[in-house]
């Protein structure tokens, strides 16, 4: 049971890392420059990302999943606000759509679906037993999935970090930024 | 600044990927301190209007 949940985060894991991914093909190929908020909500997805990651690594823990939880609500409002901020009549939006709806729609919307299945599988009372002895299990011993997951999350992050610094440096985002500050 | 937020993440996980389970645990919930700040930084602190 404990393993079944531990791939089951690790599905969850992969699938924030693809939207993530997402995030930064229409950063790099579209031109689509996120503004502070949109950052906020990306930092809210790598927050969900990181207690995934803790429950994939070491096995199911409420705490790994209010963490996760906690990080959801967190770029939940961030893009509640966003969508208030746009949703006023004659008010420009941010960004291109996708199917319809703008990016911090989506996030809103991903938000709202991680915070309901976190509080769902979270409740699964099975998974949190026989989980202490299975502590300190080194990362080469871990699933292939489990690895996979993991590489991609860190990957992900790392790409983040270096995009974001390229874009804003050691500053303040701007609110509407044009272009990067360290490379054309 | 908001780099530093990403870095931090990226260290957690490293960490926690090197078995220092509660050092990862901390950091992400100081960063979502952090976080908190900063979005409340970005809506003209709404925080403040909150507290």
């Amino acid at each position: 049971m404990v393993n079944l949940f531990k791939q089951l985060n690790a599905l969850g894991l992969i699938a924030i890392s693809i939207i993530m991914a997402f995030a930064l093909y229409a950063q790099l190929f579209d031109h689509e420059l996120p503004c502070p908020l949109c950052l906020l909500q990306r930092l809210g997805f790598a927050g969900v990302m990181l207690g995934l990651l803790l429950n994939a690594l070491y096995g199911p823990a409420p705490k790994y999943y209010t963490l996760s939880t906690i990080f959801a609500v967190f770029g939940a409002a961030a893009a509640l606000r966003q969508i208030s901020l746009h949703v006023i009549p004659g008010t420009p939006f941010y960004g291109s759509a996708f199917f319809g709806l703008h990016f911090y729609t989506w996030a809103f919307i991903c938000f709202t679906i991680i915070i309901v299945g976190l509080s769902m599988i979270s409740g699964f009372a099975r998974q949190y037993e026989k989980n202490l002895g299975q502590r300190k299990v080194l990362f080469s011993q871990q699933p292939f999935l489990t690895k996979l997951s993991v590489v991609l999350a860190l990957l992900i992050l790392l790409l983040n970090t270096v995009i974001t610094f390229a874009e804003c440096g050691l500053h303040v985002c701007p609110d509407n930024p044009t272009q990067y500050l360290y490379f054309k | 600044m908001m780099a530093g937020l990403f870095l931090i993440f990226f260290i957690a996980a490293i960490l926690a990927v090197m078995d220092f389970e509660k050092a990862s645990l901390s950091i992400a919930v100081i960063n979502l301190v952090l976080c908190i700040l900063w979005l409340n930084y970005h809506t003209n602190d709404t925080l403040a209007i909150l507290l």
